[in-house]
């Protein structure tokens, strides 16, 4: 029996591998802006790793806006010694926080980012930040460190000081008990972050980004160090204690996505000289300015949002941006007596292509609901552990009733990017979060349940999208096929308010929501 | 070779594997395959164990017990991101596997947590799992030792 298993699994494997060699094959789509992609042409390091996407690496979807100094790791190495990432100039850092005892998502991440920098060869560092200093005491780490790969340093300290580093990297973490007496998990976010030869923060890996993406965004890195440093000084990451100087303001630009047109909403984390600036009162005025700094447009006032359970608050500003390309901005706020002013690092406003447009009209086509397609989740998602709540409702429905609904263009099987899939699971947990709202998955491509696999029409390097994709303006130079995934917000008006392509965060999303949801 | 050509060579494949487990009857088309262990040290760190189930019936079942002579117990658990964007770990009592489905064990999704370790896991080596099914029963796959 074990050996008949051994046999169709060896068959199957097999032909697994034939069919990825042949979708690898296929011509390379191009996808993204021009501007901001680096090509995986085979033949590169990038394309050598396994796991090697056939679509050209969208750098905008790593890399931040703007760079900021790295926040510092001043824990202990498992020789107990002294750990300074300063010690790494020179050498690109990836650093990412975990625990030892963590079965499945660490190991994870520590056999990409390994894989990453084999593939890499040599230059890169990797830091492992222990998120469970109770357990990773230094003793343990001397035993633990046989099971990491070379190039790996494990760090940990004390609870405060694992605290404070966190935070400073804007990373959170939770004990979880498990109900046995003694035992525990940890919670943790799974981002990688990538630092740069001179220490300044560059961009982040989210959990699930693979190995060949990485590499071809550490390439993309080293090819091109910064000309100078941030303008910003300091510039802190989105929960940073860190303070400001006197009269001056820390600018950091959290959304993911920012468009090229109308009134594109801008995530803002703004610190001041007592650190980030939590005033649900403030009203922070906002200048966009040219990449030399020419004031473009008329100041805007941004809105401050809290959203719930979230001890953060955030500025969006509703910007108009007359075209793609890169930009700054100026801000200016009242605190207390003070007025203060910074400048944001330069960031990139994104062609929005055939996309519908912020302030438009959201597309009068109908999503397939599984109630369409009698009940049959299979027919509307090839999600395996797919959440029917997000195939209830068609958009058509929401446009009906004027609520407000996110759409998420996404495909957990046919992945064209190594951030497919990733849009369905944020929507799995902030329909939890936000029950007024509706959350719509739709399959952006045409396939066929065949004796129940789903089957792709075309091929991964050529899917075809089906009208409801199309209708959302895909298919259209800069955003082909292979721009996966998107997620429409739309107002209780019809309004299209944001738009994303490729990794979005999840408080990016939340941020939006709790806007709208208090009229913005 | 064209890609429908190759996608038609890849369900014949899949028609094997479900000719294949509908001749072993004990399983009634369930079939277990690619079954691989992470490294571990032995005693209070957890390890990790990975798999993929194939159920070529006409019957939906699901996974509902695993043991392993390596571990003092096995338990099913479930990684899922949470509304904070924090990855976190929830035991499962189950891991249904619809009629004609598969459902795959992997980094990041569901997983098995081999809790207890006896000995001390090592890449090359070999872990028993002992799996239950609630209509197909009792099915033993052997898990290779590997970084991923």
């Amino acid at each position: 029996m074990t050996r008949a298993i051994r046999l169709v699994a060896l068959i199957v494997a097999g032909t697994l591998v034939l069919l990825m060699g042949v979708v690898l094959r296929g011509p390379a789509p191009s996808g993204g802006e021009p501007a901001a992609t680096a090509s995986t042409s085979a033949g590169s390091p990038a394309a050598t790793a396994s796991g090697a996407p056939s679509a050209p690496v969208d750098l905008a979807a790593y890399l931040y806006p703007q760079a900021r100094p790295a926040p510092g790791l001043a824990l202990l190495d498992p020789d107990a010694r002294p750990f300074s990432l300063g010690g790494l100039r020179g050498q690109l850092a990836l650093v990412f926080f975990g625990y030892t005892h963590c079965p499945d998502v660490c190991p994870a991440t520590i056999g990409t980012v390994g894989e990453a920098m084999r593939a890499y060869g040599g230059g890169v560092q990797a830091v492992f930040v222990t998120v469970d200093p109770e357990r990773d005491t230094t003793a343990w780490l001397q035993q633990y460190r046989q099971y990491l790969p070379a190039g790996f340093t494990p760090l940990t300290g004390t609870a405060d000081e694992i605290r404070a580093t966190a935070d400073a990297w804007g990373v959170r973490y939770a004990r979880v008990d498990t109900g046995t007496p003694g035992e525990y998990s940890m919670s943790h976010t799974a981002d990688v972050y990538l630092v740069d030869q001179d220490g300044e923060l560059r961009g982040r890996f989210p959990f699930g980004t693979d190995s060949a993406t990485m590499v071809a965004v550490l390439h993309a890195v080293a090819a091109a160090p910064l000309a100078s440093p941030s303008i910003t000084p300091s510039g802190p990451p989105a929960t940073a204690a860190a303070t400001q100087p006197s009269g001056a303001l820390g600018v950091e630009i959290v959304s993911s996505s920012i468009w090229a047109g109308r009134s594109s909403p801008v995530i803002l984390a703004i610190s001041g000289p007592a650190g980030r600036l939590a005033d649900p009162s403030l009203r922070p005025t906002v200048q966009l300015m040219a990449a030399d700094g020419a004031p473009v447009g008329d100041p805007v006032s941004a809105i401050p949002v809290q959203p719930p359970g979230v001890a953060a608050v955030s500025y969006v500003a509703s910007l108009s941006v007359p075209s793609a390309g890169t930009w700054r901005l100026a801000v200016t706020a009242q605190s207390g007596a003070l007025p203060l002013s910074g400048t944001s690092g330069l960031f990139t406003a994104r062609d929005p292509g055939a996309t519908p447009a912020i302030g438009g009209a959201a597309p009068q086509i109908h999503t397939p609901t599984v109630g369409d397609v009698g009940g049959d989740l299979r027919e509307v998602t090839t999600d395996p552990i797919a959440d029917p709540r997000l195939s209830q409702r068609s958009t058509t429905d929401a446009l009906a009733d004027h609520v407000p609904f996110v759409l998420v263009l996404d495909s957990t099987r046919f992945r064209v990017t190594s951030a497919c899939g990733r849009a369905v699971i944020l929507a799995k947990y902030l329909l939890q979060r936000w029950p007024d709202i509706t959350f719509i998955h739709h399959e952006p491509y045409r396939y066929s349940i065949v004796t129940d696999t789903p089957v792709l029409e075309g091929s991964l390097a050529d899917p075809v999208l089906t009208d409801v994709a199309t209708a959302w303006g895909l298919g259209t130079p800069p955003w082909d096929a292979a721009s996966m995934p998107w997620i429409f917000i739309v107002d209780g008006n019809g309004t299209v308010r944001a738009k994303y392509q490729g990794v979005v965060g999840s408080d990016d999303v939340d941020v939006i929501l709790s806007w709208l949801a208090q009229g913005g | 070779m064209n890609t429908r050509a190759v996608i038609a060579f890849f369900l014949g494949s899949l028609l094997l594997l479900a000719g294949c487990s509908a001749g072993a009857s004990a399983t009634a088309g369930v079939t277990v395959g690619g079954a691989w262990a992470r490294p571990a040290a032995a005693g209070d760190q957890p390890g990790a164990a990975y798999l993929t189930i194939t159920n070529g019936g006409g019957q939906a079942d699901a996974l509902v017990g695993v043991t392993s002579p390596v571990a003092g117990s096995v338990e099913m658990h479930e990684t899922s991101m949470d509304s904070s964007g924090m990855m976190g770990m929830h035991p499962v009592e189950r891991i249904d596997v619809p009629a004609g489905g598969v459902v795959k064990l992997e980094p990041g999704g569901y997983h098995l947590m081999l809790m207890g370790l006896t000995r001390e896991l090592r890449v090359g080596d070999t872990v028993e799992l002992d799996l239950t099914f609630e209509h197909a029963g009792k099915v033993t796959v052997t898990a290779d030792v590997r970084q991923g």
